[in-house]
Formats: structure tokens, sequence, C-alpha cells
């Protein structure tokens, strides 16, 4: 399923996040560092489902989530 | 000691030094971890104990100690560094103030500081100041001649190079900076961890000094110039203690796991031919290859904790002022995550693993390794035409109990 027909999309919560840069390597095409070092969404179809599953299982922090439309 | 005879030995896992680590260790390791993750997950003593092979000991003195061996139990006690606690490294007297040791908005904040120099971005930096330079000036050694133990000629000494070069310290021999910080970290003599955790104060002060009056285009000016964010938002520079610490603590990260790593990688791939030759038609295979080796073989299976408040813990209880030995390398290969994991496969498909650790101490330089990584297997693809192990002497393979690498990486090639 690409990202358009999702019925979910990905939020960051920047107050909890690192900057490690991990969600950057499971789905580089969604996520990306601000100028503050802080994840951030920049594209929500960017990489396949389970490669946006796998950052956020893998975020250090617990920052991301799934939240369903 | 001439060069040759020093480099073999400081990088032969079963001479004395890493011998402390369990380095000559060439037994069935992963079976051994099988069954105390199928009998556990959680056991009382250190891992190395549970093994039947103790190490000498340098973290938790004389409190009790328990061992966790599957994928559940190590991901939740990485998570939760505040009842499991990184500052069991506290014990641990060479580095001086340094994250692996931090907890919290300590950890948070002096993270902080170096955290934009490792980047994935920033790896593109380490890649064009030292990473790509370091590659081509090994390669160039040995690429004319056939054949090369790339564990002697590249694996080792492209990580200490890049590393001490990234440091303003390209002047210097890398090799006795592997020395110095081999004895630094060495489990069974207090005596040589604090000469030479000493040796190294005195060997950086000088270039600290230099780069807090010029600061440079590397990693050291991220120390010198950079600020710590207090709790009341007021920002001040890192004190000499915290930037020794940050520097003792990465050039021991920084040049051993990724020597090690980089030849677990290897070996997989020059084992199976068929797959080496996938990720040499398709590079896009290189980082599920590099990911997967991460997974299968972690070079420093166990890290610590020290617990807080009683526990339950893959159903058994520990109470609070115990450590906590993780095994990261278990977990790596818990069948309930990954099928036949203990197979080497770059074709499966890339789930979170335990290799760079996670949580909040998640590997620093973990970005970084993987470009140093990629990097030598791109270079060495396309420059060495049809590389394979050397048959003609004994086998090369993989030991260790606490550290693990390679015996040898003889290839042929052209």
């Amino acid at each position: 399923m690409s990202g358009n027909q999702r019925t979910w999309t990905v939020e960051v919560d920047r107050s909890t996040c690192l900057g490690t840069g991990v969600c950057c390597f499971y789905a580089p095409s969604t996520f990306d560092l601000d100028e503050e070092g802080r994840s951030t969404v920049v594209d929500q179809s960017g990489d396949p489902d389970d490669a946006v599953r796998n950052a956020v299982e893998a975020c250090p922090t617990r920052s991301l989530r799934i939240v369903e439309r | 000691m001439t060069g040759d005879a020093r480099v073999r030995e400081l990088y032969d896992l079963s001479s004395e030094g890493n011998a402390a680590w369990g380095g000559a260790y060439d037994g069935d390791l992963h079976g051994d971890f099988a069954r105390l993750r199928r009998t556990g997950p959680v056991h009382e003593g250190p891992v190395a104990a549970l093994l039947g092979r103790p190490l000498p000991g340098v973290f938790a003195g004389d409190l009790r100690v328990f061992s966790c061996f599957d994928w559940d139990t190590v991901d939740a006690a990485l998570r939760d560094n505040v009842t499991y606690s990184s500052e069991v490294y506290k014990g641990l007297d060479i580095f001086g103030p340094n994250i692996l040791a931090m907890v919290g908005e300590e950890h948070r904040r002096m993270r902080a500081v170096s955290q934009p120099a490792f980047t994935r971005r920033a790896a593109q930096w380490w890649i064009d100041k030292w990473i790509a330079p370091s590659v081509d000036e090994l390669m160039r050694r040995f690429e004319g001649t056939g054949r090369a133990d790339l564990n002697l000629e590249l694996c080792n000494l492209l990580p200490l190079m890049i590393t001490t070069r990234s440091f303003g310290l390209e002047d210097d021999d890398p090799v006795r900076w592997r020395e110095l910080i081999e004895d630094m970290i060495r489990p069974d003599s207090p005596e040589r961890r604090r000469q030479a955790s000493a040796e190294i104060a005195d060997l950086l002060a000088p270039v600290i000094a230099g780069h807090r009056r010029q600061p440079e285009d590397d990693l050291m000016s991220v120390f010198t110039q950079g600020t710590v964010v207090e709790e009341d938002d007021t920002t001040r520079p890192l004190t000499e203690d915290e930037v020794l610490g940050y520097c003792r603590l990465l050039l021991a990260a920084g040049t051993g796991t990724t020597w090690r790593q980089l030849g677990i990688t290897l070996f997989a791939l020059l084992s199976a031919p068929d797959q080496l030759d996938a990720v040499r038609k398709d590079r896009s295979l290189l980082r599920a290859a590099i990911e997967e080796s991460v997974r299968w073989e972690v070079t420093d299976t166990t890290f610590r904790r020290l617990i807080t408040r009683d526990v339950v813990l893959g159903g058994s209880e520990i109470p609070a002022g115990s450590v906590l030995e993780m095994c990261l390398s278990a977990a790596n290969r818990d069948p309930g995550r990954w099928r036949d994991p203990d197979v080497y496969d770059v074709r499966r498909p890339l789930i979170p693993h335990s290799g760079f650790a996670g949580g909040p101490h998640v590997c620093l330089g973990m970005h970084v390794a993987r470009a140093e990584i990629t990097e030598a297997l791109n270079a060495l693809l396309d420059r060495l035409g049809d590389i394979r192990l050397d048959d003609s002497g004994p086998p090369a393979r993989i030991v260790g109990q606490e550290h693990r690498g390679v015996t040898a990486l003889p290839v042929v090639f052209g």
C-alpha cells in the first residue's frame, strides 16, 4: 500500500526526540532532522509502510507514533 | 617488535590483551547463548560465568549480577534507562565524565554536544574528509599484490586512521594510539588502565589546547568549541575533563567495534559467494548486507546496566542494586523474532535489531560506522575484481567471547 492510500500518518514528539537519526536510517525519505537536530516528517508517503513501521519501532525514545486518520 | 609484528599482535584476538576479553574462545558461542535463552531468558550470574568461562570483571564489584538473553528482555532494559541505569559504567574509572555512564537529562545534554556530527547527513562529511581518503590510502598498499590479509591491512587500520585523523592526530602513529586504547580498556589490569588513561590525557592536552585557540573542521573542534545547554537554558563550554571523557570514549568505541564489524561483514559475504555476487551486481543490497552482519554477529556481545528498583524481568525477580548484563548477541538471534536466526542472509526482510544497542544510548557512531563499512566494501568490489577467501592456509573463523571478530581474512583477487 502506498502512503497516499494509508489509513494512518506518522507523528513525531519533538519534546522527547534525541536526534539520533535512527528514523532517518529506516525511512530516509519520510524523516529528516530539522535545524535543531530533531526528527521531522518531510514526506508522509516517502517510504513503504514497513520502513516507516521499522522507524517507529526502532525510535530510541518512542518519540514516533502511528495515528489513524 | 617490528611494526608488522606489533600490528599482528594487537589485532590477534587470541593475543594476551585480547584474551582478557575472551578473544581466544573458539567454541560454539551461539549454541551456548541459545541454550541460555531457552532456559532463561534471565539467569543469575554474569554472561561469562554462565558460559562456564569467567572473565575479569571491571563493573560489578561485589554486586549481584543477572544476565538476559532474549529480544524482549534486552529491548526492555535498553529502552528504560531509569530503571536499568547506565550509571553502572561509572565504575569504569578510565574515561572521565562520559555519555556511556550518564542517565536522563545529563546524558541528553552531553550527547547533544556531538550528536549533530554523527547524524546520517554528517556521515557524508566523514566520508569526504576521512573515510574515502583513508580507504584509498590503504587499498593502494595492497591492490597490486593479488593477495592480502584484510583483517590486518584494512579492517583494523581503517577506523583507527579515521578516528585519530578526526581528532587532529594525523601526524601520529595510529598503531601507537591503538596500543594505548587497548591498555586503557584492559579488564585484567587496573594499573595499565590508569597509566594509559593518563598518557592519553598528556598526549591530547596540547591538541585540545591548539583546537581551543584555532578550531579546525574536525571532530576535536566539536568538543573544544561545543557548548552544553544547561537546565536553565544557559550554555557553557565543555570542561577539560569532559573533552577528555568524550575523546577517550570515542577513541575506544570508534576503533575497536568497526574494525571487527567490517571483518565480520567481509567474512560473511566471502563465505557466501552467491550473496557476495548479488551485492557486487546490485550495490543497493549493501545496506541490507551490513545490517544483517550487525544483527548476525555483534562485535561486543554484552552491555551492562545497574538496576535501580526491584523488577520482574523475563519472569525473574531481580532486586534493586543488582547489575544486569544484556546479551545483545543472543537477542539478535532470538528465533521468536527472526526465522533461521543463525543464517546470514542479505535478502532477509529488514527489521530493527540490537546490534547498535538501542534506547537513549543507541550507538552514537552507527551512521559513521555504516558509512565506513559501505565505502570499504564498495572500494573492494570496484578495485579488486574477483575477490575470494584464500583457502591455502588455516580457514578464517569468527572467534571470541565478549569481543567477537575474525581470526584473519586472507583473500586473493584479480
